[in-house]
């Protein structure tokens, strides 16, 4: 089963408690995660080291984590931060589910 | 954005902008200060970065002009001129000025002030050493990373990455590998890294200048990847011998870090611990409202005052047990009391160093030349104290520079050096601090003082008056003798108000003053306004305080003695006569006085006083309660306290009775 957390609020700082606890206790429900993110979210530095970090915890216990549609509108903060550059295939297929379908 | 946010601004704003104007007074002094240069560039870009983030774009927007401009002088091109440190002071008081009224209309003044500014640059931009002549490209390897409490403190490495690529071509590559699993990350800190390739014309210097603000946290190393051009100095050196690693970490102080940040610095490696320790150091200093510290230093009282009442009940009983506990809760109290004296003390640094730019000004205005020297900053006073000591300083040091000291041709013919001294000290004498501001100038004319207060009949024309009593005359409201009202002073709206203010903070003002060659004036403050070791007394039935730190001491009174001085009131005290004031007499108790009165000995520093009690009882921490509206005329008494039986005891206003003593021995003497 895939749980679609759904996450309106922007991914800033001033959020990011908020929205670890969110991902963390969406993870204790499921062992697949959908990330639904809404259109032109605000995102910060801080916002995308966060989905990094749920990525990491992902991959440590062994669950899936993926956003609900690609994140069109973070392709500039990314792109500005040095997320891309060199970018292996599987961080283009998380962010814009570019290349081989997962 | 919320007011708070804007208030916290806003204060951070004024400690900034005071930092650069201290800088740039500093500047005058010491142009070629690189330090100084620096610290002037990181305030103004600050602020213009805090700013436009608080929605002051007027404000950031000026600050980048003169931001742009200063950068001249930061980087060797042009020299701090006098004039154009003067320009950049005045924009500075035009930064302040849109800092407070963010909504206000002062985009021509502004123009006129950038305009001069301008002027300035160029006009230094002559005499300034020549340009640094730009190298050619040279490509370098830019590795950093920033403090755990980056994020928090408001950095935005998206835009030191925006101004490395405005310099030429980047490649930036982002490092997440230090990101922990979501389960140990602590959300709020920063745990990225960056590789930037970048190639571009701009020297070393330049690419560090990105990271001026968060380069004393950070770890970077920039690498020339074509040595040949650019040799690295040693230090840059060490950080390229292990460019893979960022540059050691800070030794961490010995500080106990809070603890959420050790269990961050257990999960992440060193940067994070040395942020960690960066953050045990932030929490040394706590910004605190003032109201709040008011609070509880209201609170400290009260519980002074339940003390001295369970002190009172324990005293009277048996249960020593109940003693032992009253002398321990007395002790803490007392000890209590004095931290919180402590915390609400500052140095009179921060009040000195406003007269710097007030001094800078006046010698512009005047024409005169004036050099202000300080003495015993690091003395402390009561925080409210130094508030309400400003206004009456800054008209004291205007006084001096515009009546006192004179014009440079003559001082010249006075055999004086060209430029004035204005000097300002303090020390702490007792429970008091002593300010002093002496010129060297021209002293108060005597004749002048006597004719205007003649002319305002202050005096009878051709009245006998003491020396002291003479210059005591210029405290009277309306009283100036500038013979011209300048933009400075001399609209005898001031020494009485400086007067009225001191004595409001139970203070003491005097004034001595030598033809020829300068005034003085002495401000006796006490150190704080809210509790004040007593000395209790008796007198008739009621009980009355005297602060404990005027006091010198106390003799017995015996019969025989008050009989032979009845009349005369003077007791001799080791070959010194003092006059004494029998309290008894002065608050008519109409009770008899006591076979053995007490002369408690007071002094205000310079006079002294004996006062005659009936009974000393003992000393008290005495928390001041100001007296009602009703009562606020008596200038007999300072204010008022609650004893620890709930009775009410007025404490006596030293400086009054002192005054008065002395009116009685001069009479006396009169009319011997």
């Amino acid at each position: 089963m895939t749980k679609r957390l759904s996450i309106d609020a922007a991914l800033v700082v001033k959020n990011a408690a908020v929205i670890r606890q969110s991902i963390l206790d969406a993870f204790e429900e499921d062992d697949t995660i959908s990330l639904d993110l809404v259109d032109d979210q605000a995102v910060d530095l801080c916002g995308l080291q966060l989905i990094e970090s749920a990525r990491r915890q992902a991959r440590a216990v062994g669950k899936t984590l993926v956003l609900e549609r690609p994140a069109a509108g973070f392709r500039s903060v990314l792109d500005a931060a040095g997320f891309l550059t060199d970018a292996p295939s599987d961080d283009l297929q998380f962010w814009f589910h570019e290349g081989s379908a997962q | 954005m919320s007011d708070e946010a804007i208030a916290v601004f806003q204060v951070e704003a004024r400690e900034n902008l005071e930092l650069i104007e201290q800088g740039l007074l500093d500047l005058l002094d010491r142009p070629e200060d690189r330090d100084l240069v620096d610290a002037v560039f990181r305030g103004l870009h600050t602020l213009k970065g805090s700013g436009s983030m608080f929605g002051f774009d007027a404000l950031a927007a000026f600050t980048h002009h003169c931001e742009t401009a200063f950068d001249r002088v930061r980087k060797g091109e042009v020299a701090a001129t006098t004039d154009l440190v003067s320009a950049v002071l005045a924009a500075r008081d035009h930064m302040r000025q849109l800092m407070e009224d963010p909504s206000g209309d002062y985009g021509a003044a502004g123009d006129l002030l950038l305009a001069d500014l301008e002027r300035a640059v160029q006009e230094a931009d002559g005499a300034g050493p020549p340009a640094v002549v730009t190298p050619g490209l040279t490509t370098w390897r830019i590795k950093f990373d920033l403090p755990a409490n980056a994020f928090k403190n408001g950095a935005n490495p998206l835009a030191l990455l925006a101004e490395l690529r405005e310099m030429g071509e980047a490649r930036v590559v982002a490092d997440a590998s230090r990101v922990p699993p979501l389960s140990q990350i602590e959300p709020t800190d920063h745990y990225l890294a960056w590789d930037v390739t970048l190639t571009t014309d701009q020297d070393r210097a330049t690419i560090e200048d990105v990271f001026i603000f968060v380069i004393d946290d950070m770890n970077l190393s920039i690498e020339a990847l074509d040595e040949a051009r650019l040799g690295a100095s040693p230090v840059q050196a060490a950080a390229v011998a292990e460019p893979v690693e960022p540059a050691p970490a800070k030794v961490a102080a010995p500080v106990a870090a809070p603890v959420a940040v050790q269990a961050a610095a257990a999960v992440a490696n060193d940067p994070v611990e040395a942020s960690g320790a960066k953050t045990a150091k932030a929490v040394e200093s706590v910004r605190v409202p003032a109201d709040r510290l008011d609070e509880l230093m209201d609170r400290v009282g009260e519980l002074v005052i339940a003390q001295s009442r369970l002190t009172q009940i324990s005293n009277s009983g048996t249960d020593t047990a109940l003693r032992a506990v009253s002398e321990e809760i007395e002790r803490l109290s007392g000890e209590l009391r004095d931290t919180m004296m402590v915390l609400r003390m500052v140095p009179v640094a921060t009040l000195f160093g406003r007269f710097r730019r007030l001094v800078h000004d006046l010698a512009r205005e005047t024409g005169k030349a004036i050099d202000l020297s300080t003495d015993g900053e690091t003395t402390e006073i009561d925080k409210t104290v130094i508030e309400r000591l400003a206004d009456p300083l800054v008209h004291l040091i205007r006084n001096a520079a515009d009546h006192g000291l004179e014009t440079a041709e003559d001082r010249a013919a006075a055999g004086k050096p060209a430029t004035g001294r204005i000097r300002l000290s303090a020390h702490q004498s007792g429970g008091e601090v002593v300010i002093t501001i002496r010129d060297d100038g021209r002293g108060i004319d005597r004749e002048r003082v006597r004719a205007k207060a003649e002319s305002q009949g202050l005096i009878e024309p051709g009245a006998v008056l003491s020396d002291h009593d003479l210059l005591q005359m210029i405290f009277h409201p309306g009283f100036s003798t500038a013979a011209a009202v300048t933009n400075l002073s001399g609209r005898g709206v001031g020494m009485d108000v400086v007067k009225r203010t001191i004595e409001a903070l139970r203070g003491s003002i005097d004034i001595a003053s030598r033809p020829g060659e300068g005034s003085e004036v002495s401000l006796r403050i006490p150190l704080t306004l809210a509790i004040i070791d007593g000395l209790l007394v008796r007198v008739g039935q009621g009980r009355y305080v005297i602060p404990l730190g005027a006091v010198e001491e106390c003799l017995e009174l015996s019969l025989d003695e008050d009989l032979r001085s009845r009349g005369r009131s003077f007791i001799s005290l080791r070959n010194s006569l003092v006059p004494y004031l029998r309290l008894r007499e002065m608050f008519e108790t109409g009770t008899p006085p006591e076979l053995h009165q007490k002369v408690v000995v007071v002094s205000t520093g310079t006079e002294r006083i004996g006062l005659v009690v009936d009974q000393i009882i003992g000393d008290h921490q005495t928390v001041i309660k100001s007296m009602s509206k009703l009562h606020a005329g008596l200038p007999t008494f300072s204010g008022a306290t609650i004893l620890g039986d709930g009775g009410v005891a007025l404490i006596l206003d030293v400086g009054h009775l002192v005054a008065k003593g002395q009116q009685q021995e001069a009479q006396m003497r009169e009319a011997i």
